[in-house]
């Protein structure tokens, strides 16, 4: 089984690598792996984002502006419309636990997408460990779209609102920065501006709650489920830079949920594999289920390959705390 | 002296002008540090339309993790022969490096003596790229989906035929297949199967929601075959078991408009409160009416 | 208005805090001015810059300016209460000290939520709070009840002014200037003592305390209600509002007492803050601090008896890295007001005074260890590198501003006393009434 699941995914980074997706095969729905786009960026390229190159045929390379994936203003979504939400869908999303190594593909996709700074992550990668005997494990924590979110219900004007179709959006132009919302989430998704940053400022796309862009100076932000993807039938950031397609994503209403590689009936999933959601004793009936670090496809210390001022993040688990007693790392 | 000049400069000045020439090539054609891949496919799609698509894509030779689309670069497509070539149509590379045609299902193409069609695509060349060429070799197939409930079981027929020279129609074997259904994001395979005698005959799943209004799309692919390349057919029925979710309720702590009775509270409070203040209020005027009123009887005297 | 030779007396007592400003007072107003000053331009440093000068960060959102939010909003419903309790109580004493509680009241309810719009990211968009306000969010009720208790109080302070507004305007020997007397004039609203007017401005006195009774616990309860109603461990806690009441009244009487002792002190009127008045205060202030440690109590030993894995993360928090304020709050300013008010050899007016101040700054200690450390410990655990992100700790903006607050505080209650005298003449009046009345009973 786990090494079906090895050459699948082994298959699917070599796809990854060579970039030659092409519209063939999303038109016969076998796989909806990256156009060159997102490859470029998931492949760690220094290139700004602004900036496309193309090579001409007299053998040039130019620079143009990258083409906005989100086509504004053609399709841009204003702030009372996107109160309502894409009808009929209620968005789900399945982390597989089993899978996750700590690529931190996710985090880059979404900051990428999002115009993030590297330390503001909307998708977190956390290290847990349950209790003392338990193995700990890489968690993606992106923002759980709870069904009963205390962060709508506390805020004063009505900034943050639930959707029809599940998703919790922010409009950045309503709130007021008073900060309650990120008291009240007990997952603690959601951050804040504290201060101007010049990218605020940039007026290249009108502002719409469905992409977060741009940010505005003493409000609050978080992570989106990338609404302008989803009405353009694509995967959400962090789903689609996935390398080893840990992040599934769809429609609950349909049941079907997809990484981009394999699609799978979103019950069937959570039963045959007993998905979970954090804090479920909390009552906030979030939208993000986890299937649990069983089987798991790599070992922990894949995920060590990263900056050490990322490491560092992660001294107080319990078995990081043993490894450098031990002095192993 | 004069002669010794004379003689020479020809010479200096062709050296010169193929230097010249030489720099100014090296500094333009940045091509030259980039392998060109280029790539050709085709699809048959559900309406029978052709849809043909080569992806040209340039990667860095020293940093293979870099690569870069070719722009604007004319393919034509061909229906080769052996006598000539037949020109489908031509496309550009767009900013992905993707160019492709669609063409029309009611084509005939000409097929060679084993009765493939020999698709190619070609890239001219230009002064810094080579010319590209790729060929693939498809065998027309005609390939229905059906879904009919039969003794109230529904069931999906998938029938693939070939029609040679003479139009007659000939039941395929030996295909494998997948049938898929459609979804949001991306089509969910539901099973994987082998056309046998030209038909295949799969048991549809009962618990399938499909859309708001019960309706699935069925997919049927077959996949990178060997003869036929690439075929999709789709249909629909409203096989779907989707059950109305009912609305997020409203008047809840978390929708625009609150739960009822925090009105009715908050009003009774505000509403309390705010007429005593406006009451004591009227009571200070009266106070003042009575004082302007004594004062006015106290002044007449003074 | 009439005035009989005893108000005159009394005017004239009192007229040197009416009509001149000593060279120490107006010392202390130009101190108290610099400091404001200072926070002024604290805050124009936080308005321009954003606020990233302050110690906030992401995951400890709330700081020092919701910690003296409420701090000073306790104060003011904890004077409302007092004060309004003390109405419907018949002793002679009150009246010295109504005066002074009913300032305290108005001003803490001023400078307390001037500390909560420096909390607000965007302080251009503070209307949208009245164009689009959600009635579910705890924060709605606590605008609705400040902005109601605010106007409450302040038409409960004015008409406990009225009567003596009209001695000081019908007083001919005191020497103020014309403006003064033109407003006196103005807001004495034609009072003459009749007896009519006498008994109307009772009746609605009388209405407005004990509304002004109830604002307070609403009040304040809402305010702990923005904290007891989220999910955070340490906040989730169902006793969370009547604590805030009782911490805010224990806050509140020792603001008094400390307000108590100073204008005795600076004003010389030991003649009518008596020694009774500190000890009934003290009396009260100690009620309050068992209440208050019983309350504490309370909720640090259930959580830590039953040990559930977030609140042992708090207590844990608590008992390391905020060990010493931990003792300080909820040891020291509970068991040494305690200690020092419970036997009648330590009950004097300095020691009251010294209790009574321990208490203060106790309180705001525990209001500090109440927010900050549940923010430092959330469910899911910080992971992060940023020490600032990580731990809390306030720059020189926000003490800036805290110690401004206070500044503007102390000045008000200075410039007030100027305008009007600190103890009610009226209330002086009465009290000899009664007391005569008594007496001759007797």
């Amino acid at each position: 089984m786990e090494d079906n699941k090895k050459d699948k995914n082994t298959n699917r980074r070599n796809f990854l690598k060579l970039g030659l997706m092409s519209s063939v095969t999303a038109i016969a729905g076998t796989s909806l792996v990256s156009s060159l786009a997102s490859e470029e960026e998931a492949s760690g390229h220094s290139h700004p984002a602004e900036k496309m190159r193309l090579l001409t045929t007299d053998g040039t390379i130019v620079e143009v502006d990258a083409k906005n994936i989100n086509k504004y203003p053609e399709a841009h979504i204003t702030a009372d419309e996107s109160r309502k939400g894409i009808p009929n869908k209620h968005f789900v999303m399945v982390i597989d636990l089993a899978r996750c190594k700590n690529a931190r593909k996710c985090v880059e996709g979404c900051q990428k997408a999002h115009k993030l700074d590297t330390n503001e992550e909307f998708m977190k990668v956390q290290l847990m460990q349950d209790n003392e005997e338990a193995s700990p494990y890489w968690l993606p924590k992106p923002c759980m779209h709870c069904d009963q979110p205390p962060c709508v219900t506390v805020c004063p004007t009505g900034a943050t609102f639930k959707r029809e179709d599940g998703i919790v959006l922010i409009d950045n132009d309503r709130c007021i920065g008073c900060k309650f919302c990120v008291t009240s989430c007990p997952y603690s998704a959601r951050q804040f501006n504290w201060g101007h940053k010049d990218k605020f400022d940039d007026k290249s796309q009108p502002y719409s709650p469905e992409t977060s862009i741009p940010a505005a100076e003493g409000t609050v932000m978080k992570c989106d489920f990338c609404p302008d993807m989803l009405r353009q039938g694509k995967l959400p950031h962090c789903a689609s830079s996935c390398p080893m397609g840990v992040i599934y994503f769809g429609d609950k209403n349909e049941d079907i949920v997809t990484n981009g590689d394999e699609t799978v009936r979103f019950s069937e999933l959570i039963k045959e594999r007993g998905g979970y959601r954090h804090l479920e004793h909390l009552g906030t009936k979030p939208n993000v289920y986890y299937l649990p670090a069983v089987d798991r496809q790599f070992p922990l210390e894949r995920g060590f390959n990263v900056d050490e001022e990322i490491m560092d993040r992660y001294k107080d688990v319990p078995y990081i705390k043993d490894l450098k007693k031990q002095g192993k790392l | 002296m004069k002669n010794t000049i004379l003689k020479h400069s020809f010479t200096a000045s062709m050296l010169v002008l193929f230097l010249i020439s030489f720099t100014s090539f090296g500094q333009e054609n940045e091509a030259k540090n980039f392998k060109m891949l280029y790539k050709f496919n085709t699809v048959k799609q559900a309406d029978n339309t052709r849809f043909l698509e080569v992806s040209f894509i340039a990667r860095n030779k020293k940093n293979k993790k870099d690569k870069v689309p070719v722009f604007d670069a004319e393919i034509q497509f061909y229906n080769t022969t052996d006598d000539e070539d037949i020109l489908l149509g031509t496309a550009k590379t767009d900013d992905t490096g993707f160019a492709s045609i669609t063409m029309p299902a009611s084509h005939e193409y000409v097929l060679d003596a084993d009765g493939y069609i020999n698709l190619s695509a070609k890239f001219k060349g230009s002064k810094q790229i080579k010319r590209k060429s790729k060929s693939i070799q498809v065998k027309d197939i005609f390939m229905e989906l059906d879904l009919k409930e039969i003794d109230s079981v529904r069931t999906v027929i998938v029938t693939a035929f070939t029609i040679d020279s003479l139009g007659v129609k000939n039941k395929a074997d030996n295909i494998d297949i997948f049938i898929s259904v459609g979804a949001m994001i991306s089509n969910m395979k539901l099973e994987e199967a082998t056309i046998e005698n030209g038909t295949y005959a799969y048991e549809f799943p009962t618990d399938i929601p499909g859309n708001v209004d019960r309706n699935i799309d069925v997919y049927t692919t077959i996949d990178d075959h060997d003869d036929y390349g690439t075929v999709v057919q789709k249909n629909n029925a409203t096989w779907g078991v989707y059950t109305v979710k009912e609305k997020n309720a409203d008047n809840t702590l978390w929708s625009s408009l609150a739960p009822l009775w925090m009105y009715v509270v908050l009003g009774i409070l505000l509403g309390g409160i705010w007429i005593n203040f406006i009451f004591t209020l009227l009571e200070l005027k009266k106070i003042k009416k009575e004082g302007l009123l004594i004062e006015a009887e106290n002044n007449p005297e003074n | 208005m009439i005035l009989n030779n005893r108000h005159k007396e009394l005017v004239k007592e009192f007229s040197p805090m009416l009509e001149s400003t000593s060279k120490l007072a107006k010392i202390w107003m130009g101190f108290l001015v610099a400091v404001l000053l200072v926070g002024f331009y604290a805050f124009i440093v936080q308005v321009s810059q954003g606020h990233g000068v302050t110690g906030m960060r992401d995951n400890v959102v709330w700081g020092v300016f919701i910690i003296n939010f409420i701090f000073f909003v306790g104060i003011s419903y904890s004077g409302a209460f007092i004060g309004g309790v003390l109405h419907f109580i018949d002793a002679p004493w009150k009246h010295s000290v109504t005066r002074i509680i009913e300032i305290i009241t108005v001003l803490s309810l001023i400078v307390g939520p001037i500390f909560i719009l420096l909390c607000i990211g965007r302080l251009d968009r503070l209307h949208y709070l009245f164009m689009y306000p959600r009635i579910q969010s705890p924060i709605t009720w606590d605008i609705i009840a400040i902005m109601t208790d605010l106007v409450g109080c302040f038409i409960y302070l004015y008409l406990t002014f009225i009567p003596d507004l009209a001695i000081l305007r019908d007083s001919d020997d005191l020497k103020i200037a014309p403006w003064r007397k033109k407003l006196y004039t103005f807001l004495a609203i034609g009072y003459q003592d009749t007896d009519e007017q006498r008994a109307r401005l009772h009746k609605i006195t009388k209405t407005m305390s004990a509304m002004i009774i109830a604002l307070a616990i609403v009040a304040y309860t809402v305010l702990a209600w923005i904290f007891s109603l989220t999910l955070q461990p340490g906040w989730n806690s169902s006793i969370f509002a009547p604590y805030f009441i009782i911490a805010g009244l224990y806050s509140g009487m020792g603001i008094i007492i400390i307000c108590m002792y100073l204008v005795r002190r600076i004003f010389k009127l030991e003649n009518y803050l008596k020694t009774i008045h500190f000890t009934v205060a003290g009396f009260v202030l100690l009620v309050l601090s068992m209440l208050f440690g019983y309350f504490t109590f309370s909720e640090y030993f259930a959580r830590w008896f039953s040990h559930k894995t977030h609140d042992q993360a708090l207590l844990d928090t608590l008992f390391t890295r905020y060990f010493w304020e931990f003792i300080f709050a909820n040891y020291i300013g509970v068991l040494v007001p305690f200690g020092i008010l419970f036997f009648k050899k330590f009950r004097n007016i300095k020691s009251i005074t010294i209790a009574a101040v321990i208490a203060v700054v106790g309180l705001w200690v525990n209001r500090y260890l109440m927010v900050v450390p549940t923010l430092e410990t959330p469910y899911l655990p910080i992971q992060d590198t940023r020490e600032a992100f990580v731990h809390y700790s306030a720059t020189w903006v926000e003490y800036a501003l805290s110690f401004a607050g206070i500044a503007l505080f102390c000045l008000l209650f200075t410039v007030i006393v100027k305008f009007v005298p600190v103890i009610p003449i009226s209330g002086i009046i009465d009290s000899e009434k009664k007391t005569t009345t008594t007496t001759n009973d007797q």
